[in-house]
């Protein structure tokens, strides 16, 4: 039978009277790294906390790998590995001690090799996991943050905006690593983030929710071809003739020696149909995942 | 249970050192003013000289060597410095979610309710190992200080006296984890438990200071440890540890409760 990795079926919670999520419901498949994309408060927490039986759904419910987040949520913990959104610690600490304490309260220890690939690709010296981590920066409790989570080997990861506080380079190490686990099909990735370009870089498919409702779930790819491309037509002279009506093209702008068209489909035609006018050149960009999410949340339907 | 635990004593060990050395020092000077007085003989000038209100409140304690040894079980800066330290000890559930922590640890496969049972643990093995402290340290000095011939509180009386405080400590820390169950800061559990445990020691004052507010008595479980009683051997024992622990019971089942119901 197939389970998916992760399963939200109608799963609302309201604070009150504010709605912190309504009927979201998404599957997520083992492998996929997924991204949770939302503005500040649109729900992406709320959710993931649901998820970690943190709160208690006003109705619906949520599942990991076939197990019910509130109902067997030892079960659906012991496969998780979890990134909350803020690091919590323990200030008196070291963070060698506080990765051991975490290690020791489940799901299993962590292997030495893995531990210390994760310590490596992290940067963290054995000088700075000797240190106490109410002297750690900002970035150096997200990376120990970012190791407690992975360091067992969960087949689920749940990462709450993981790159957060992050340098580049850290930025950089994250994506390797979680491209290596989707890779190698090691773990399912469910990471919520309201910063475009890592999800782009990052993951196959997004969930885009909006004030607690769910916008859309696309793959990136799916994602860009419901989108046009914007067009550039240069011109060598001033062009009087009537811009060609094709289907799926809409006209941006026109000036005498310019058109800007958006183009939703193949550009053949198009390109047919500019044959016999004195094109100077012709530019064309596809929408960032930027452009796309901002267009989306604008429009405001939820899916 | 074993790493939270170990975890959780962690950081409140050296609270509970300075706390231990607090309360073993207090007995040592104790011990002492009571066997100056003893050997100045001036047990008989002392109950005199103080006002009526304070003989009846403090009563055998201030007119033997026995007594003044024991009245560092129920003089009320040792009784507030117990229940104040089992409160913070017991409002570690509402810290752990003010400070995020109960993320990381229920992000692992921990049911809920160990979190409760760490802090019910922590309360009541620090609590027990303080009075249990002050009652060996209460032996050891008489064994060590008093006069030849003059006893010092008697066994019983020791561990009726430690019994009671014990009782009366683990009391407000099981009220402590009621409301730490319920609220997300810790500084909020122990500003409304502070204010409640000084309110109700003022009641206990007035109870005893003026029959107007007699019908109160009840109300106040600092009335169910009455030291003088215990040394007189004329204490409810029974009923006051039960009255005692059934009201540390109520709020540690209740803090069971709320926190198994309650988003983090």
């Amino acid at each position: 039978m197939h389970v998916p990795a992760i399963a939200l079926d109608g799963l609302t919670k309201y604070y009150g009277r504010v709605v912190g999520l309504e009927r979201l419901s998404l599957t997520v498949e083992p492998g996929e790294v997924f991204g949770f994309l939302g503005a500040n408060g649109a729900g992406k927490t709320t959710a993931i906390r649901l998820m970690m039986d943190l709160l208690r759904p006003t109705a619906g419910r949520a599942a990991v790998l076939g197990f019910d987040c509130h109902r067997q949520a030892l079960e659906a913990r012991r496969r998780i590995g979890y990134l909350p959104g803020e690091t919590p610690l323990y200030p008196e600490l070291t963070g060698a001690a506080y990765l051991r304490f975490l290690g020791s309260i489940g799901p299993r220890p962590p292997a030495p090799a893995r531990l210390n690939a994760l310590l490596r690709r992290f940067e963290m010296s054995r000088l700075d996991l000797g240190r106490r981590m109410r002297d750690y920066s900002h970035g150096m409790k997200r990376k120990l943050g970012i190791i407690q989570a992975l360091m067992s080997e969960p087949p689920v990861l749940i990462l709450d905006e993981p790159t957060s506080g992050l340098d580049p380079l850290m930025i950089d190490a994250f994506a390797e690593e979680i491209a290596e686990l989707s890779a190698a099909g090691r773990a399912t990735v469910f990471l919520s983030s309201h910063v475009l370009s890592e999800v782009e870089r990052i993951c196959s498919r997004i969930a885009l929710i909006r004030r607690g409702s769910l916008v859309t779930v696309r793959t990136l790819d799916d994602l860009r071809g419901t989108q046009p491309r914007r067009v550039t037509i240069l011109f060598s002279r001033p062009i009087t003739a009537a811009i060609p009506v094709l289907p799926g093209v809409t006209i941006v702008s026109r000036r005498d020696r310019e058109w800007v068209l958006d183009a939703l489909g193949p550009l053949g035609p198009l390109i047919t149909a500019l044959a016999g006018l004195p094109v100077d050149d012709i530019r064309y960009s596809t929408p960032t995942l930027e452009d796309i999410v901002l267009r989306l949340f604008a429009e405001g339907q939820p899916c | 249970m074993l790493t939270l635990l170990a975890r959780s004593f962690g950081r409140v060990s050296r609270m509970w050192a300075a706390s231990a050395l607090l309360l073993v020092g207090f007995q040592v000077a104790l011990t002492s003013a009571a066997l100056s007085l003893q050997e100045s003989g001036d047990y008989g000038r002392l109950f005199d000289a103080v006002p009526a209100f304070v003989r009846n409140w403090l009563g055998p304690s201030l007119s033997s060597f026995a007594g003044m040894t024991a009245l560092v079980f129920f003089e009320p800066l040792v009784i507030l410095l117990l229940v104040l330290f089992a409160v913070y000890i017991a409002s570690e559930p509402a810290s752990d979610v003010e400070d995020g922590l109960i993320d990381l640890l229920l992000a692992r496969p921990l049911p809920r309710h160990w979190i409760v049972t760490r802090s019910l643990l922590v309360m009541t093995v620090t609590a027990l190992t303080l009075v249990l402290m002050l009652a060996a340290a209460n032996m050891a000095s008489v064994a060590l200080m008093a006069p030849d011939g003059v006893p010092g509180p008697s066994g019983k009386t020791v561990l009726n006296l430690a019994a009671h405080l014990f009782a009366l400590t683990w009391c407000f820390g099981g009220v402590t984890l009621a409301v730490a169950a319920r609220l997300e800061r810790r500084s909020g559990v122990l500003g409304v438990l502070t204010i409640a445990v000084i309110a109700l020691f003022l009641l206990e004052v007035l109870v005893e200071f003026s029959k107007r507010f007699e019908p109160l008595r009840w109300l106040t479980p600092f009335d169910y440890f009455q030291g003088t009683q215990i040394l007189l051997d004329k204490a409810p024992v029974t009923l006051d540890l039960t009255v005692l622990g059934t009201i540390g019971l109520v709020g540690t089942a209740i803090g069971y409760w709320q926190f198994a119901r309650r988003d983090l």
